[in-house]
């Protein structure tokens, strides 16, 4: 059953390396964790003209006579969404639980189901 | 959850060696800025003119400046949020994708959303609360205590806040029939 675990755990640390681009593959995070790091003003910025957007937006949008209509936006806008999200989940889900996680995890459930319906 | 070396090792270690580089590192940073497009969400409100509640914009305010800052700060657990806020959303936008469509099954379950939300929250809470006990503990956990804090205040204000929904919205609301979930997060 070790061996189940072990093959388990290594197929979900390949998994996000399955289907991906050399971009992905030779990314290295310092310049965007530093780009992070260095542009508070920036985010703080966003947020603020977030705010006066939602502010003065809907202020506008109480004189105007008829709401958009932009259903077919919005799906579109949700569908691309909930792609990326997903190949997102398959590119950092298996690596959230390590190695020694998945190994801990499944020698457990073994001891616990498998086990009890063998014997 | 069992706090494990192996699980301490998941929100201790280097994120350099974890989650820094590859298809995984390259994935959470577009997590971390692709917060900034997701706002997009409350100008399509704005524009149709649907109700804009608290939760949704303080939401998106305080997880752009949380990513902000986790990501500076290289905060060693913070693959569990972005594994399970991409897990998430991937259902929730199918979901409102579904439902602008008018494609959604009236027995379609809406609490299942909210439940997995809570669920977040709760994890996501725990997660920061047991960084913070191995830092106050001395232990070397690459966390910025600060982060954590706010992650911590940020996690449980919404656990408040999605709960408050939950109670009012499956208990205390009459079943309205499709369209009756509001547009969260």
């Amino acid at each position: 059953m070790s061996t189940l675990s072990n093959n388990l755990s290594k197929a979900l640390k390949y998994l996000p390396t399955l289907i991906s681009t050399p971009l992905e593959n030779n990314f290295k995070s310092e310049y965007f964790t530093d780009f992070a790091a260095n542009t508070w003003p920036f985010a703080i910025g966003i947020v603020i003209s977030y705010l006066l957007f939602i502010t003065i937006g809907s202020k506008v949008m109480q004189m105007v006579e008829k709401p958009f209509d932009l259903t077919m936006t919005l799906a579109c806008w949700n569908a691309f969404l909930c792609v990326f999200s997903f190949i997102g989940m398959l590119k950092t889900v298996s690596l959230s639980l390590n190695n020694n996680a998945v190994h801990y995890c499944c020698k457990y459930m073994t001891s616990m189901y498998i086990n009890r319906f063998l014997t | 959850m069992l706090l494990t070396d192996e699980y301490e090792d998941t929100v201790c270690g280097d994120p350099t060696v974890t989650w820094g580089a590859g298809a995984t590192g390259f994935w959470v940073m577009l997590f971390v800025f692709s917060k900034i497009p997701e706002l997009l969400d409350t100008v399509f409100i704005v524009l149709r003119r649907k109700p804009l509640i608290f939760l949704h914009w303080y939401h998106h305010v305080t997880v752009l400046l949380f990513c902000w800052s986790a990501y500076s700060t290289l905060a060693a657990s913070g693959l569990y949020f972005v594994a399970m806020n991409y897990t998430v959303h991937a259902i929730m936008y199918g979901y409102y994708c579904l439902q602008a469509l008018k494609m959604l099954p009236r027995s379609f379950p809406a609490i299942l959303i909210t439940v997995s939300q809570i669920l977040q929250m709760f994890i996501g809470t725990g997660v920061c609360i047991s960084c913070w006990y191995y830092n106050l503990t001395g232990k070397s956990c690459q966390n910025d205590q600060s982060n954590l804090i706010a992650g911590a205040l940020m996690y449980g204000s919404y656990l408040y806040l999605f709960a408050d929904f939950a109670v009012r919205r499956y208990l205390f609301e009459k079943p309205k029939g499709k369209g009756a979930a509001k547009k969260l997060a």
